[in-house]
């Protein structure tokens, strides 16, 4: 019944006002009328009614406001005169309305990413209970690759096989990059080969077609592949005839069974799925394949249940392995070989916590530094509107003059500041969603895959949450804070001078600006610290004029013989192209994420393995003659392999300090030997002699790249222990793309079907291996700039509104025989208890967030 | 400011009392309702007389008053105020109520 009025109140406004206007006009007419009755002048008369009335606008105003609604009119017309104050102020308005989109914007932008790595469950139901399954080897220093994340397949069947209570599924997977042979030449293309559990594993069912079956996973099956959805599009034209196809990888026909949807991402960009079968190892031998293990865990089971269960399975899988010694038959007495895995205990990760495992530092550090950009354009916000505030004390005098409430006020400047919010906000969202895609962009390589990054609805509340706490906080506060004052003091004074408490305050936010900006720019310098460190550590060879081509060999090139064959024809080849100076192949090229790890080293092993914790480990390579002079690497003692180290000569191999170091700590002499990989267990019948003699020591290298360190390496010559995986390591001069065109043709010309897996300078791989932390410096080192461009601002800012409005003052001083250098020094000094504050207030922060940075920092 | 808000809050309820009571023996423009109080108060509530018309609005928003403008005795506009029926009623209740509430005072006052 009332709201219904009121609402027509609302609409009536204007008939209403004038309504009560035309009351009290009447009203004081007749009352004038009575007075002159009484004998005063027509002007007293009418004074003697309006004393007797009281304030008419006043009393209209308390009308209006009773009226009900009016706190949503008057809103609505504060808004209004909200606007029209800001466009008014245009400089100050926009000025606000920049520093809140920048220090929105760039919050929401990194928000935005934490939220899709760090916090947005990941896209497989019950995504919570997967997790990854680690066996990181006890000793550090066997440095396998996969850091850890890696274990050997064996054991995972050993898991299957004894049905671990706490697991709904287990699952193996490996990815690896494949060639895909679709009539003209091959391309490589991502794939992974996966056991049976792991598209149940992660709830995907197939698109098209059907996903492997116990048959598929049998060792010897046919075999068989699954498209991800868009290899389907991209080879096959997302055409239904694609199932039941045979396609030919790496040399072998897969006949195509099915399609995965299209919403469906892991870790990497696969397309072609390959069964991965797990066979038990013959006895005697030890096949190192190495997988990752990914668990869905019962609802409810703990981390530390299922760890332990899985522990007890390795240790009666690792008790039982039939094991035999380097040189035959392991003598009884003889300490069985300890290899890395089989000690160590399960690791159970979350799925999720896995993913973002390099990122959530980098992305929270990125955070913080946003955060601390806002709070100082929050400052520089509420520094604007104390000065604004002073300057416009008469205007909110003459308002409360006239009947505006403390309240009514205090709406009006809400109005204005939520306008300035909302106009900050929206800008600096259309600014996240250009930042947004950069920052993918500049990510891409560190961020994991499968939430995409964006500007969704979780993000934009976050932003508009930061907006109105900004906006509202540092705005609206001291601007209300400004205007409260004394009226009738205003009114009489002409509001000229501002008050020592604005003075104060202002001082109080130039200290916190240079606190804040202290800090960032002191966190960056050591950033860029850790960071040139990275990149002056010597990997121990060349990376500027250094190549690399990987090919794989496809299966008709299956024997050793013909592996070797191809070797030299290629190395010849190689040799030919115009700009090489030296060249090389290798199996396992520096910078490469792949390793061969043996765990059988030699005679001396078994005797430094009883007393030394460091299980017997030695990464190998494969190489030709002039790899050594190709990267670099300086021999130390002894001779490099040369053209006479051929199949059938004797064996021999080179090592690194590092090898000597740990197997003959005594020193290298000549005739020291280490075992050959793949000859020393009894059940390889080359008829090859198990042991290498050991002619040449070389220097230490990283050979995964700044993050890795020396570890004992045996490099064999390549024509006694060929390989189907060859990369060649070209020295060259010249422009490096135009050689990579070059090396692909030439090697075309030996066999069309062989695709060159993206040639690269270890240079080029060393700086997509550092882009994470470039980024990160960049950002930071961007966001620091900001900050001390804002807090240079807020001083600038403070300076001048202090002295402008200490004009009439100087005057005074000037006048009365000041000297200008005394006032210069008066100013200064002022400045100079805001910024000298706020520097120390700013190096006490940063001698806590530093020491937080250096636990971040991995180097 | 603040003083004239005080003043306000303490009469508003024997304002629109007032006024009801005012009303009660006819229809009446607003200077005839400050005139009535001014009469009936004998000047102990010396409120200023703009005061009234926000109360007017207040109990016509009520319901408890209704308004027209009209031409007065000696032919000028007015606009006239006269009570509801439910203003009548309320009239009755705020009575009764100040009745209670100065016995009341009354009694504290002579008892302490």
């Amino acid at each position: 019944m009332k709201a219904p009025r009121k609402l027509v109140a609302l609409f009536r406004k204007e008939k209403l006002d004038a309504d009560m206007a035309e009351e009290m006009r009447l009203h004081l007419e007749r009352r004038t009328e009575e007075n002159i009755a009484t004998g005063m002048s027509s002007e007293e008369a009418r004074y003697a009614a309006l004393r007797k009335f009281g304030g008419v606008e006043q009393i209209k105003e308390i009308a209006r406001e009773q009226r009900g609604w009016t706190g949503l009119k008057n809103f609505f017309r504060d808004l209004r005169s909200a606007l029209r104050y800001l466009r008014a102020h245009l400089g100050f308005s926009s000025l606000v309305i920049l520093l809140l989109a920048l220090g929105i914007g760039a919050n929401t932008a990194i928000f935005g990413v934490v939220h899709a790595v760090l916090l947005k469950p990941l896209p497989y139901p019950q995504s919570g209970d997967l997790v990854l399954v680690r066996k990181p080897p006890r000793d550090p220093a066997a440095n396998l690759p996969g850091g850890g994340d890696m274990m050997l397949d064996n054991e995972l069947l050993a898991w299957l096989e004894a049905v671990p209570k706490s697991f709904r599924t287990l699952a193996g997977y490996r990815n690896a990059a494949a060639t895909l042979q679709l009539g003209d030449g091959g391309v490589r293309v991502p794939s992974a080969a996966v056991t049976g559990g792991f598209f149940p594993l992660l709830g995907v069912s197939a698109w098209r077609g059907r996903l492997f079956d116990t048959n598929d996973l049998k060792p010897g099956a046919a075999p068989t592949t699954v498209l991800s959805y868009s290899a389907w599009q991209s080879h096959f034209g997302a055409d239904d005839a694609a199932i039941g196809q045979i396609v030919k990888l790496d040399d072998v026909a897969h006949t195509i069974i099915g399609v995965l949807p299209p919403a469906f991402e892991f870790v990497d960009p696969v397309q072609f799925w390959k069964p991965l079968p797990l066979e038990p190892t013959a006895p005697g031998q030890i096949r190192i394949q190495l997988i990752r293990v990914f668990g869905r865990l019962l609802p409810g089971t703990s981390r530390e249940v299922a760890q332990r269960e899985l522990d007890g399975i390795s240790e009666r899988f690792w008790n039982n392995l039939p094991l035999t010694g380097p040189l035959g038959a392991a003598p009884a007495a003889a300490p069985r070989p300890r290899l890395p895995f089989a000690d160590a205990s399960a690791q159970l990760v979350p799925l999720q916590e896995q993913l973002a495992k390099q990122s959530r530092t980098t992305l929270w550090l990125l955070l913080g530094a946003v955060a601390f950009v806002l709070l100082i354009a929050c400052a520089n916000i509420a520094n604007l509107q104390l000065v604004r505030a002073a300057s416009r004390k008469r205007e909110v005098a003459m308002r409360a003059a006239l009947g505006a409430s403390p309240g009514r006020l205090a709406t009006l400047l809400l109005a204005e500041n939520l306008l300035l919010a909302f106009a900050g906000g929206a800008l600096g969202v259309l600014l996240a969603w250009w930042g947004t895609a950069a920052l993918q962009a500049w990510l891409a390589d560190t961020l994991p895959r499968i939430n995409p990054v964006g500007v969704n609805a979780t993000v934009l509340g976050f932003s508009t949450l930061l907006a109105v706490g900004a906006g509202l906080g540092f705005g609206l506060a001291p601007a209300w804070q400004g205007v409260r004052v004394d009226l009738l003091e205003t009114l009489k004074d002409g509001g000229h001078r501002g008050s020592a408490g604005g003075h104060r305050w202002r001082q109080a936010l130039v200290s916190f600006e240079v606190a804040l900006a202290l800090v960032l720019a002191i966190n960056t310098g050591l950033l860029v610290k850790s960071i040139y460190q990275v990149y002056t550590t010597d990997l121990g060879y060349r990376t500027s004029d250094v190549l690399i081509a990987n090919l794989s060999l496809p299966r008709r090139y299956g024997t050793p013989v013909q592996q070797a064959d191809f070797a030299a024809r290629w190395l010849t080849a190689l040799q030919a192209v115009p700009g090489v100076k030296q060249a090389a192949l290798t199996d396992i090229p520096p910078l490469s994420n792949s390793a061969q790890v043996v765990f059988s080293v030699g005679q001396r092993t078994r005797e430094n393995s009883s007393t030394s914790a460091a299980p017997p480990t030695m990464s190998i390579a494969n190489i030709t003659p002039d790899f050594f002079r190709a990267t670099g690497i300086a021999l130390r003692q002894g001779r490099f392999f040369n053209a006479a180290d051929s199949a059938d000569a004797p064996a021999v191999a080179i090592v690194n300090e590092a090898f000597i170091k740990q197997y003959y700590p005594q020193g290298f002499t000549p005739g020291a030997q280490v075992n050959v990989p793949g000859n020393a267990a009894p059940s390889a019948t080359h008829g090859q002699p198990a042991t290498a003699a050991i002619v040449g020591v070389v220097a230490d290298i990283r050979p995964r790249g700044f993050d890795s360190t020396a570890q004992p390496l045996a490099y064999f010559p390549f024509t006694q222990q060929p390989r189907s995986r060859l990369s060649a390591v070209l020295q060259f001069e010249g422009d490096a793309a135009a050689l990579a065109r070059t090396v692909t043709t030439a090697t075309h010309k030996l066999d069309t079907d062989l695709a060159l897996n993206n040639p690269q300078t270890l240079e080029q791989q060393l700086a997509l291996q550092t882009a994470p932390r470039r980024v990160t410096l960049l950002l930071t080192g961007a966001f620091a700039a900001t900050a001390v461009l804002l807090a240079a601002l807020g001083i600038f800012g403070v300076m001048s509104y202090t002295v402008t409005q200490r004009t009439q003052e100087i005057g005074v001083r000037m006048a009365l025989g000041g000297d200008a250098a005394n006032i210069l020094r008066w100013i200064l000094r002022y400045g100079a208890y805001a910024v000298g504050a706020g520097l120390v207030a700013g190096l006490g922060l940063t001698a806590a967030t530093s020491r937080l940075l250096t636990t971040l920092l991995v180097v | 400011m603040t003083k004239t808000d005080f003043k306000t809050d303490l009469l508003q309820g024997t304002l629109d009392m007032l006024v009801l009571r005012v009303l009660s023996r006819g229809e009446l423009h607003g200077w005839g309702i400050a005139d009535r109080i001014e009469q009936l108060s004998k000047n102990v509530l010396n409120v200023g007389e703009g005061s009234l018309y926000p109360a007017l609005y207040r109990l016509q928003d009520q319901g408890w008053i209704e308004s027209e403008w009209g031409t007065s005795d000696n032919n000028r506009k007015a606009k006239f105020y006269r009570l509801t029926k439910t203003g009548r009623k309320q009239l009755e209740v705020e009575a009764e109520t100040w009745d209670r509430l100065t016995v009341a005072i009354g009694e504290i006052m002579k008892s302490a």
